[in-house]
């Protein structure tokens, strides 16, 4: 699923770490995340929204395919 | 003394990881030695401290050790192993029955073998069916009570079917058989 995490997470001046630090998860997560390869649980997605300040359907980019 | 709580204080999830090697490690080593001098007391309480120091030490990692993608990845793993293990175990059990006339140990092999295989996958849907319904018993501990009492009497049931009740022992210099084991008395010399 195709998302807008690290444009975000670059744009506030946040490293990888310091995102899944905040959110709970290993630093790999946040790298399989930002490239796409790892859906998150809601618990997760909701969590990395609030962090980088949007909404879920703002974050992620849903393919309705 | 300083030294020793500086390090504890200060461990890192690298350090962590390769502790818990060490501690796999000599615990294998500490296990080996006890199953050869027949103490499996050593084996207990080695087993022990290295669940209380390996608990400990996790405590201490102030990192995320594993997350939800760990426990994902995981489940699969968990589900693959499981079914290559109950495939590859069946086919041994097939090939060593059909050769237990040329060596009776082979029926023991298969026998050993069919128990795991059933053990482990009753052990594997029972847990999958209580976590499935975690929500469902919540508010209702006495199933849970219930269920955990079951699991412990087919763990002992189970324990006791591989105990060996069908065995040859040892008495006044003879081989004397203990219910009707399907293997022949051992060559090795009887002198209890």
């Amino acid at each position: 699923m195709k998302n807008k995490i690290k444009e975000l997470r670059t744009k506030i001046g946040m490293t990888q770490e310091e995102l899944a630090l905040k959110v709970g998860v290993r630093r790999e997560t946040i790298v399989f995340l930002e490239q796409g390869k790892y859906n998150p649980s809601l618990g997760l997605a909701y969590n990395v929204a609030k962090v980088l300040k949007t909404k879920i359907e703002d974050l992620f980019v849903f393919d309705e395919k | 003394m300083l030294f020793i709580s500086n390090f504890f204080i200060m461990i890192n999830k690298k350090s962590y990881r390769w502790i818990r090697i060490a501690v796999a490690m000599i615990l294998g080593m500490v296990i080996s030695v006890s199953i050869i001098n027949s103490n499996l007391f050593i084996a207990l309480v080695a087993m022990i401290i290295a669940w209380i120091a390996l608990t400990y030490l996790r405590s201490q990692v102030k990192e995320i050790l594993e997350d939800e993608r760990d426990y994902e990845i995981g489940g699969t793993a968990a589900r693959w192993a499981i079914q290559i293990f109950s495939v590859v175990a069946v086919a041994f059990v097939l090939m060593f029955n059909t050769r237990k006339g040329i060596n009776p140990t082979y029926e023991t092999i298969a026998m050993t073998l069919s128990y795991a295989v059933c053990f482990l996958m009753i052990t594997y849907t029972l847990i999958f069916k209580f976590y499935n319904r975690l929500i469902w018993l919540k508010g209702k501990t006495w199933l849970t009570v219930l269920g955990a009492i079951v699991l412990i009497l087919m763990i002992v049931g189970g324990l006791r079917l591989l105990s060996g009740e069908d065995d040859w022992m040892c008495q006044n210099g003879q081989w004397v058989k203990h219910g009707h084991p399907s293997w022949p008395a051992p060559i090795e010399e009887c002198n209890k």
